[in-house]
């Protein structure tokens, strides 16, 4: 199935659009934060600033995807999305659980800084593309002829 | 849910692609609706009973 914009529907164009401006939003707010970090090392409450600072892109990409939900007026995509968060969801809570376990019981390493991210957003891609393998639709001609979809 | 919609549409001579374009949906969607992968919500369903000028019940079955 080839990527083309102009097929997009209006709302996935915007997600896109927005989601772009986002990511963008959280590597300079990220990086600032992290060079303003080495340069003048806070501690305390300046610390904590800076550590909330960089959560504000991360649900600003949140509100995205949710007002992402309410324009989209194909259902069937609609769904496929909620699916592939849940899917986000659960990757970042087993990690999470699956830390604190280890930290609980006197592990002592540590991980990646942002890990969660990483997971969340991979657990998505890796349900999105699966989801797209199982609903690929037939050659329209194929489609025309009724001879049914891919299941 | 069991559904007549491929048939509908292969009798109208209309590709999913057409179908899709006049429910304003993809043609995943309307290929998840014809393989019967996914079952419409009722405004959608409305919208194909207009379509197809048939009423939603002798579209659908609910296969009992």
């Amino acid at each position: 199935m080839a990527w083309n914009w102009k097929k997009l529907g209006a709302a996935k164009k915007s997600l896109i659009r927005r989601g772009a401006v986002v990511l963008v939003a959280y590597e300079v707010v990220f990086v600032a934060a992290m060079f303003w970090v080495d340069r003048t090392k806070p501690a305390g409450p300046m610390l904590f600033v800076l550590a909330l600072l960089t959560t504000l892109p991360v649900l600003a990409f949140i509100a995205t995807l949710a007002r992402y939900l309410g324009e989209e007026v194909d259902e069937f995509h609609r769904q496929l999305v909620v699916r592939c968060l849940l899917w986000g969801t659960a990757a970042v809570m087993a990690t999470v659980c699956f830390h604190g376990f280890l930290q609980l019981f006197g592990w002592r390493g540590s991980w990646p800084a942002a890990v969660e991210l990483g997971v969340f957003l991979t657990a998505m891609l890796v349900a999105k593309l699966t989801y797209r393998v199982q609903n690929r639709v037939p050659a329209d001609a194929d489609a025309m002829l009724g001879s049914g979809g891919v299941r | 849910m069991r559904n007549r919609i491929r048939e509908l549409r292969v009798e109208r001579g209309w590709s999913q692609a057409d179908l899709a374009e006049k429910l304003e949906v993809s043609r995943q969607s309307v290929n998840a609706i014809e393989t019967g992968k996914f079952d419409p919500s009722l405004p959608l369903a409305f919208k194909l009973s207009r379509l197809f000028g048939r009423k939603i019940d002798s579209m659908f079955q609910d296969g009992e």
